[in-house]
């Protein structure tokens, strides 16, 4: 499988673990990752608040300069843009033309755009992830967050059940993770409000806490870098403030993928996460003393 | 040469704002065999058809073309109005120059062309038309009723009262439907149990009404006045002559813990049951499914017990066929599958229900006996939200208004606050909807006499924890995301069709909507009819309703029934398939393609040669011809024709449409 890869600019700068676990996990997988020439950020909630043609020109950049039939983005919101622009340049020709005299070329419809989790979840067979498992979470307790881009709107972003997707709790339960069942999979996390409302990202992002803390989550797996950055930056605050002294580590799916494909926590980029990993790590079988390290990619 | 009058109609502007009306009565003044044309802005209007009926007489007209809408619409009018001119209907033609060209057309010039175009053909059909008698045939005077709901119930007693025999097919072992297992009622909290069993005994009892119950209808054949129906009577595994209802069965039959389908889960039933103690027939029946003997072949508890030896395990589906003149459909309603609505959490949540679920639990003969309870504990719930438009008017699910939701919310609330004074009802909605009589005050007293709190939004998730159900929405008044820790949830998700709609809509033969509830022929003016003749809807299955509305066009359905059948004969439209048995060599296509059996094998006797020739041929047996024309274009000699629809009209239709393209070469 080889898609065309946007990292966007949190997997270059506060989600680098992102990217080096999703670039792990797809070559052990065998799915060849390209990058986009000149690729430009998506825009995020920034652009289509100020200027709604620069909300679909940015992406629309970054589709039409993709090499391959596929984009996959790792980030939820670059993932929603993305899907955003390409369902309203179809149905709109109107837009296109103005998002086109803006580019400066024609735009390339009939791209598909995927997410990281519906590529691994869905297009790669269950036996061919399991064929490549040396380790296993052994019954690590998690909850899957998915939060509230990834699945919605329905007919943009719908590669799963909107109100109660499955795909990662699936991918979690194949690794061997213990999938607590939790409502909040889509709740909103504050996302972006983080710099100008942080009370309501204090609330938000809370809850989430508390209750994966309350249902006895060693983890909240997470798809999405601004939800990571919410619930693992802002947690000691948080916490604090209603007085909550355990604390439960954000992580990416991939990471805990590549922890039983036999990566080391380091070339995951477990350094990264504010919140302390070590006794998630500790738990998980690695079964990395069988296998020989993989190379470094 | 033919006489033909061409009227065109404005249709207000309907039509003159896209076609130019004079323009085109001008064109068709100069066509061969008209002899008059003009335009008028409302043409089936009185003043219109009198100046059709006027032009008839003083311009001896002998052929008419209206071009207005759609023949679907006013031809009954415009062939009414060219008979009282002594013109021959199906000398009449529409030209549809309404739906299938100003509507669609935005471009003056073109649609004109158009126009000119539509009403060439027709005048050119016209002049090849035949006088045509439409066809009288005798009338079964009898009325199927397929749905035993309050509708149906309605219907068939309405049907009885007017002397006539009605067959009432109900697929569950009772009737009653949804309104029998409802607590009080909106907006007067009479009780269903009052109201509605003596209706259902008054069913049971009427000399005029049989009762299928437990049974399906299979396959309807036949036409308006002699349809002929096949009805599945699916095997109850008991004798209903022998069964005095006694129940010593239900009480022996060892499996008790059956979800019951008529109280929602909420209560159990046995493998042998009737679905509520007050079913009509009371009798019961054995549900294969469940029954533990079919499964293993052991038991027989409900034999062994039975005094009157009315168990029968050796009971087979039977297949009845009856005849009948008209139908009325009554399927009603089922509920969204809200279990798919994961923000709910319905299924995982026990506190999670739905306001059948609260009926059955409010209703004084239901499993709890009107206690209302959370399913987790059995406690007391001091705190219950109720969920408005669960997936009603939601772009996700549907869009439309269920409706009835507004009403029950607003008497669940009251109901509650009766039964358990300090609790509080809290409902999510997104506009109160309470048009009808006495509605407005009753979700008003709901509100402000019995104190319950109307939040105006929507419920974005529900979750369990530390025991109580937590609901998350907005409050769109205040601007305030709200929380609430309730006992009891109870969804109002949206009504669709009952299942099996679609199904039933392919044996009957009739369309339905984008929602999949059955069509009516008009919206307005013709709501209890469907398009095909003799086929009425009353109730749900239409659209959703309340319980005086489904009552309401359960009556309007009856009424059109008797009319119908009040005739010793109908009229069918003449336009049937006709042989020539001169060149017809009997090879039977006809026979094997026809799927209504109208062309029969015959024969004829003639002289060839002075020698007398017997030999077969085909005959189309008109009572039983539908007019599709199948076999027309099936048979191989082209020795059957469509009265109407004849190669000759077809053809000169055709060549009106070319006359365009011949003046277009010629330079015109």
């Amino acid at each position: 499988m080889k898609l065309s890869y946007y990292p966007g600019c949190t997997l270059h700068s506060t989600a680098v673990e992102y990217d080096q676990s999703a670039r792990a996990v797809c070559k052990t997988l065998g799915i060849e990752l390209v990058d986009i020439p000149g690729w430009a950020c998506c825009g995020a909630t920034s652009a289509h608040s100020i200027n709604e043609l620069l909300a679909y020109a940015l992406p629309a950049h970054t589709i039409t300069s993709a090499t391959e039939s596929a984009v996959v983005a790792p980030c939820a919101a670059c993932y929603n843009r993305l899907r955003y622009t390409d369902v309203r340049l179809r149905e709109d020709a109107h837009l296109r033309g103005e998002v086109e005299k803006a580019m400066g070329r024609l735009y390339r419809a009939g791209v598909a755009i995927r997410h990281l989790l519906d590529i691994i979840g869905n297009d790669v067979p269950e036996e061919e992830i399991k064929a490549n498992l040396q380790g296993t979470l052994g019954g690590v307790k998690v909850v899957c967050y998915y939060g509230c881009l990834l699945t919605r709107p329905k007919d943009v972003a719908a590669f799963d059940d909107m109100e109660e997707p499955r795909t990662m709790d699936r991918l979690m339960e194949l690794c061997g993770a213990d999938v607590l069942d939790w409502p909040h999979r889509v709740i909103c996390c504050g996302a972006a409000f983080s710099l100008s409302r942080t009370d309501i990202v204090y609330h938000m992002t809370g809850k989430l806490i508390a209750s994966a803390l309350k249902a006895g989550a060693d983890a909240v797996v997470v798809a999405c870098p601004m939800c990571q950055s919410n619930l693992d930056l802002r947690q000691p605050a948080i916490l604090k403030r209603i007085g909550i002294k355990e604390r439960v580590p954000a992580v990416y799916f991939t990471q805990l993928i590549g922890m039983c494909m036999g990566y080391s926590s380091d070339e995951l980029g477990f350094k990264k996460i504010m919140v302390n990993t070590s006794a998630l790590i500790k738990k998980i079988k690695t079964g990395r003393a069988e296998a020989p390290a993989p190379a470094e990619g | 040469m033919a006489r033909v009058g061409v009227f065109i109609c404005w249709c207000g502007a309907n039509i003159a704002s896209t076609v130019d009306v004079e323009k085109v009565a001008g064109a068709a003044a100069k066509l061969p065999h008209v002899v008059y044309a003009t335009d008028y802005k409302y043409m089936c209007s009185d003043p219109g058809q009198k100046m059709i009926l006027d032009a008839a007489l003083e311009h001896k007209l002998d052929g008419i073309v209206v071009a207005a809408c759609s023949p679907r619409m006013h031809e009954p009018t415009f062939r009414a109005v060219a008979a009282e001119a002594g013109i021959n209907p199906y000398r009449m033609q529409m030209a549809n120059i309404r739906e299938h060209c100003s509507w669609v057309h935005g471009d003056v010039d073109e649609a004109t062309a158009k126009a000119v175009d539509a009403v060439r053909m027709m005048v050119a059909r016209v002049a090849q038309s035949l006088p045509l008698e439409p066809i009288e045939v005798p009338v079964t005077k009898r009325a199927l009723v397929i749905g035993g709901g309050i509708a149906g119930i309605q219907a068939a007693l309405d049907v009885a009262d007017g002397g006539v025999e009605t067959i009432l097919v109900e697929r569950t072992p009772s009737i009653g439907g949804k309104m029998a297992g409802l607590d009080e009622t909106f907006p007067t909290l009479d009780c269903s149990q009052c109201i509605l069993p003596p209706k259902m005994v008054d069913a049971a009892r009427s000399e005029f009404i049989k009762l299928y119950t437990y049974c399906e209808v299979e396959k309807v054949g036949g036409a308006v006045g002699n349809f002929k129906v096949t009805i599945r009577k699916k095997a109850k595994y008991v004798n209903d002559e022998l069964c005095n209802g006694c129940g010593d069965c239900w009480h022996k039959c060892p499996y008790k813990k059956i979800p019951s389908e008529f109280d929602y889960g909420v209560g159990n039933r046995t493998a042998i049951y009737v679905p509520f103690p007050q079913a009509v027939p009371n009798k019961p029946v054995i549900d294969r499914e469940t029954c533990v003997f079919f499964k293993t072949g052991k038991c027989r508890a409900c034999e062994k017990f039975c005094q009157r030896g009315a168990i029968d395990f050796e009971q087979e589906d039977e297949l009845e066929e009856v005849e009948v003149g008209a139908i009325i459909v009554a399927t009603g309603y089922d509920l969204l599958d809200y279990t798919r609505m994961g923000e709910f959490r319905y299924g995982v949540i026990p506190d999670v229900i739905t306001g059948l679920q609260f009926e059955r639990m409010s209703s004084a003969s239901g499993p709890t006996e009107g206690k209302i309870v959370r399913p987790s504990n059995g406690e007391e719930p001091k705190v219950v939200v109720f969920v408005h438009c669960v997936g009603s008017r939601d772009e996700n699910y549907k869009e439309y208004c269920s409706k009835i939701c507004c009403m029950y919310n607003a008497k669940h609330a009251v109901i509650l606050k009766h039964r358990i004074h300090d609790a509080m009802a809290y409902l999510f909605y997104i506009d109160v909807r309470a048009g009808g009589k006495g509605y407005e005050e009753f979700w008003r007293r709901a509100c402000v006499d019995e104190g319950a709190e109307y939040l105006r939004g929507r419920v974005s998730r529900v979750y369990d924890e530390d025991g109580k159900v937590i609901v998350e929405g907005q409050d769109t008044l205040s601007g305030e995301q709200v929380e609430v820790a309730a006992d009891l949830v109870v969804l109002a998700p949206a009504i669709v069709p009952a299942k099996g709609t679609e199904e039933l809509a392919r044996i009957l033969g009739i369309s339905t909507d984008k929602d999949g509830f059955f069509n009516e022929a008009h919206p307005k003016l013709r709501p209890v009819d469907t398009a095909t003749g003799g086929i009425f809807l009353a109730g749900c299955c239409q659209a959703p309703k309340d319980i005086p509305e489904s009552v309401a066009q359960g009556s309007a359905a009856a009424s059109k029934v008797l009319g119908l059948l009040s005739k010793e004969v109908i009229t069918r439209e003449p336009t049937v398939a006709v042989v020539d048995p001169f060149i017809c060599t009997g090879c039977w296509n006809c026979v094997n393609v026809c799927p209504f059996g109208a062309p029969e094998k015959s024969e004829i006797t003639m002289t060839i040669d002075g020698e007398k020739v017997t030999r077969p041929v085909s005959k189309i047996n008109e009572a039983k011809c539908e007019g599709c024309g199948l076999c027309v274009a099936t048979c191989p000699g082209n020795c059957i024709d469509q009265r109407g629809f004849s190669d000759d009209q077809v053809y000169a239709e055709i060549g009106g449409y070319l006359e365009r393209v011949r003046a277009a070469r010629n330079g015109g």
